[in-house]
């Protein structure tokens, strides 16, 4: 439990931000103790800044009176990235939300944290062009968010993920100082410090501007639905399809548990039957997209496709998406509570590690529904609960846990694009050496971040975070409380 | 400029704690800025470069770290420079599993013998940097060198997906994994990636590869300056399936060319010469094939002095024709920014210092990768450092704070 924010400091951030951009009630700290996990801690309180140098003066003040700060975007993070673990100063960066310039001729935008990534692409479609690291979340997420995880997306199969797309940025380090890093142009001399801030999970600085590349719109684009009768056969394609040196732009799967979530709700022509589903999107030239989706057809078919269907229209293509990209969303249907797993294994390994998913929910008796980015190997089961069944919580954890084992021993990672987080600090042993981290410790050395920002996020629990699940708002309010 | 370095006993020192290291007394070959080792290491394994750097670090050595020597001259004079550790003996193929579209690689094998391996299997790594027979992995990456192949795959830093390093204090540590996406740790590749070698040694990488295409094409067009730049603009919104892209003036031609390298299936290639070759016509000028020799010669250059360019690529143009005028050769990448410039016989410092401005001012820089040790003190070679060097600092504070890995020769006197 932490301490009560002392008052001085609330009227520290008051003076800077004014009442209406300071949070600090419990009824208004609620709405900010969680993200798109399972995971609860709540702030001590909240602030709205409009301005990097608001920003300063908030880390100033922060460090003043000697409290965490936790940087915050649209807070639909999968890892517990923005969830403060230990009260704090919670920064939300959403009223940040300009595009301050777009760059036609030279490709590239420069944008404010708060921008929704949605909205970038839409910004810039009038020119021919988008930015390419998609989250499924999109419609929500924000760029900032995106360089604190190194956020990914189905179509970065062939496009990269948020790193290939960050070409400079400003941020805000643990002293206030703001700092422009990277630049205009390519290769500058240096270190690649964007390279090491994006993904760095809000540890280090906090990002207040965004110079980004856009990509051109392709020539053509052709969107394929393969369907299956198992998952088996559905990972064997993946697998195939690389082998044979096809990358598409996108390969995602869905199995009949997230179909039978998705269809009922969302009507978008997935088949409620099939043990799997493929969607896979190939885009280029139009010769280009006719000869590729010609060898990708083939390799479904020998792998035992049933059956399989393009999109001729955008609109069908549109709706395929939104079938993918609302997936999560959609699980709602089926059990009040999921937790969705994020690990990553060789694609060659797919399909004996899905196998052993399937064997997992059987063990511990839950359904997985599998919705993910199968064309880089990265998995997301999503694991189906009741979280007011006694002890059903610990077990999905377990659940996970076993999961994450699975592909660490495949070869693979214990998060392809969400994060380490809260989630998965202890996993990180399993990967990395202490040596291995003690390098990455002189990260957070060199930017004085200390454990000032984010703290208890992304590396092995440091003393003081024992216990992440700080008293929530909800229950300082009391049982009475009428929320 | 010797040291106090007893040289004598720490050879003795890594021959008695690493039994099987290959030391040896330094020549002029090894010598950078005029400056030569005492002593050539040549470590056969991962562990014994890491525990060479221990050694030296307690001896207070400085060390440079080298793989095919084609990059030697990058950076500043050292300020100290007692040993030349080789990593040509570390050349092992660790994993290449084909259908993951992946490798692991040490640090010592040549680009080529790589590409080699791959293409065996119809890969290669889309990394196209010159001198591929000499150059190594490990110095490719801590050079940060690249080639026209980047317009469609970038460069280094968005092939690598994981790394061995070994560090200043005798630990050797990874970051990443063989897996094409990742996000457990911080992306420690990205430090390293044209570091050279200033926070470690590289040992190892891991990359994405990608398949050979099927078909290919090589075609340059002549012309001049403005009529190729505005050709090269139109070739990229034609959105082709481009492997490189360059424009280029040579001392031996009258024109400028611009070269277009194009791979896919074969449509997909025949559909871009046929775009290429209207947009050729429509420019009033004549697109004709090359071999791919000869777009290797076009696309890269040497000299004795060599400088990478970097500009927004709206303003590559006028960087490329004041090169031309400051009697350079130039092989320039639009769409990318990026340009080579090299002079045969050496242009003085004001001219470099008034390119190096013109770069500044459109958010660029040059950087002098190859002049002879004169001309780089008095030019500097990586020019003035930028707000982030503070961080730059630190980071080298932390992670070499004996400043044992080639010391006074990155930005800034790092």
């Amino acid at each position: 439990m932490t301490n009560p924010i002392p008052p001085a400091a609330i009227d520290a951030l008051t003076a800077v931000f004014g009442k209406k951009r300071v949070l600090h009630t419990p009824e208004d700290l609620l709405v900010f103790e969680y993200d798109g996990t399972i995971e609860r801690g709540s702030p001590q309180v909240v602030v709205f800044p409009d301005t990097a140098a608001e920003v300063s003066a908030a880390v100033k003040i922060a460090r003043r009176f000697d409290l965490p700060i936790v940087p915050r975007g649209a807070g639909t993070g999968l890892s517990g990235g923005a969830v403060a673990a230990v009260g704090g100063v919670l920064i939300a960066m959403t009223r940040m939300h300009e595009i301050l310039e777009v760059d036609v001729a030279n490709r590239t935008a420069m944008v404010e944290p708060g921008v929704v990534n949605l909205h970038l692409s839409q910004a810039v479609a009038k020119h021919g062009l988008y930015y390419a690291p998609d989250p499924s979340s999109q419609r929500a997420c924000t760029i900032g968010g995106n360089v604190a995880e190194n956020a990914g997306g189905p179509h970065c199969l062939a496009y990269g993920v948020t790193t290939n797309h960050v070409i400079g940025l400003e941020v805000v380090l643990a002293d206030g100082e703001i700092v422009w890093v990277g630049g205009g142009a390519r290769d500058l001399p240096g270190y690649d410090l964007p390279g090491i801030i994006v993904g760095s999970e809000g540890t280090l600085c906090i990002v207040t501007k965004a110079l980004v590349r856009l990509m051109r719109t392709p020539e053509s684009t052709r969107t394929l639905l393969a369907i299956f009768d198992s998952i088996d056969q559905a990972t064997a394609t993946v697998s195939n399809v690389i082998g044979e040196g096809l990358v598409p732009a996108a390969m995602e799967m869905l199995d009949r548990e997230t179909i039978k979530a998705v269809e009922p709700a969302l009507h978008v022509g997935y088949p409620l039957d099939a043990g799997a589903v493929l969607l896979i999107e190939i885009e280029g030239l139009a010769e280009a997209t006719e000869e590729d989706a010609a060898r990708v057809r083939a390799v479904c078919i020998a792998a035992g496709a049933r059956e399989i269907r393009e999109a001729t229209h955008p609109v069908d293509r549109e709706k395929l998406w939104a079938g993918r990209k609302g997936a999560i969303s959609a699980l709602g249907q089926l059990a009040p509570n999921y937790y969705i797993l994020d690990g990553v294994v060789p694609r060659t390994r797919l399909p004996e590690v899905m196998q052993g998913v399937v064997r997992v929910g059987e063990e511990y008796g839950f359904p997985i529904a599998n919705v993910f980015h199968a064309g880089d190997g990265n998995l997301h089961p999503c694991i189906l609960f009741d979280e007011r069944r006694p002890g059903e919580t610990e077990r999905v954890l377990d659940a996970g846990e076993a999961i994450m084992r699975l592909c660490v021993d495949a070869g693979g990672s214990v998060t392809g694009e969400h994060g380490i987080g809260l989630e998965k600090r202890d996993f990180m042993p399993w990967i990395f050496t202490d040596a291995d981290m003690a390098a990455m410790s002189k990260l957070k050395a060199a930017f004085g971040a200390g454990e000032h920002f984010n703290p208890c996020k992304a590396f092995p629990t440091s003393k003081g975070c024992g216990e992440v699940h700080t008293k929530a708002a909800m229950a300082a309010l009391g049982p009475d409380a009428y929320v | 400029m010797t040291t106090t370095l007893d040289a004598a006993a720490l050879s003795r020192a890594l021959q008695d704690r690493i039994p099987s290291l290959d030391v040896r007394d330094g020549t002029p070959e090894h010598a950078i800025d005029g400056l030569q080792p005492a002593l050539i290491v040549s470590p056969s394994s991962q562990t014994d470069v890491a525990a060479v750097l221990g050694i030296a670090s307690e001896a207070g050595a400085a060390v440079a770290p080298r793989g095919g020597g084609t990059q030697t001259a990058l950076g500043g004079a050292p300020e100290r420079y007692d040993i030349a550790l080789d990593l040509t003996g570390l050349d092992a193929l660790v994993e290449n599993e084909p259908a993951d579209l992946t490798v692991t690689v040490e640090a010592g094998m040549r680009l080529s013998e790589l590409q080699r391996r791959l293409g065996a299997h119809g890969q290669w790594l889309p990394l196209d940097p010159s001198l591929p027979d000499e150059a190594t992995i490990g110095g490719i990456l801590a050079a940060n060198a690249s080639g026209p192949a980047r317009i469609r795959y970038g460069s280094a830093r968005d092939l690598v997906i994981g790394m061995t390093v070994a560090l200043a204090n005798g630990d050797l540590v990874k970051s990443g994994g063989r897996v094409v996406k990742n996000v457990a740790g911080y992306d420690m590749a990205k430090l390293h990636i044209g570091a050279l070698g200033t926070l470690g040694v590289i040992t190892q990488a891991s990359f994405k590869v990608a398949p050979l295409p099927v078909d290919e094409s090589f075609v340059a067009i002549d012309g001049e300056l403005e009529k190729l730049t505005t050709l090269a603009a139109d070739v990229i919104e034609a959105r082709l399936p481009l492997l490189g892209l360059v424009l280029t003036k040579q001392a031996s031609a009258a024109d400028w060319t611009l070269a277009v390298r194009t791979g896919g299936g074969e449509a997909a290639v025949e559909r871009s010469q046929h775009e290429i070759g209207r947009l050729a016509v429509a420019a009033g000028l004549t697109d004709a094939p090359i071999t791919a020799s000869v777009w290797r010669l076009a696309t890269h250059l040497s000299g004795e002095v060599v400088a990478r360019v970097t500009a927004s690529t709206t303003q590559l143009r006028e960087l490329a024709d004041e090169i031309k005028t400051a009697n350079g050769e130039i092989c320039a990448l639009p769409g990318i920014g990026v340009a080579t410039a090299a002079w045969a016989s050496t242009p003085d410092a004001k001219t470099l210092a008034a390119l190096r401005t013109h770069c500044n001012a459109v958010g660029g820089a040059l950087i002098l990768e190859r002049a002879p040790v004169e001309l780089k003190r008095e030019a500097g070679v990586w020019g003035a450092t930028r707000g982030d060097f503070a961080l730059m600092q630190r980071l080298k504070h932390e992670f070499d704070p004996n400043r044992v890995l080639n010391p006074g020769r990155f930005i800034g006197g790092i």
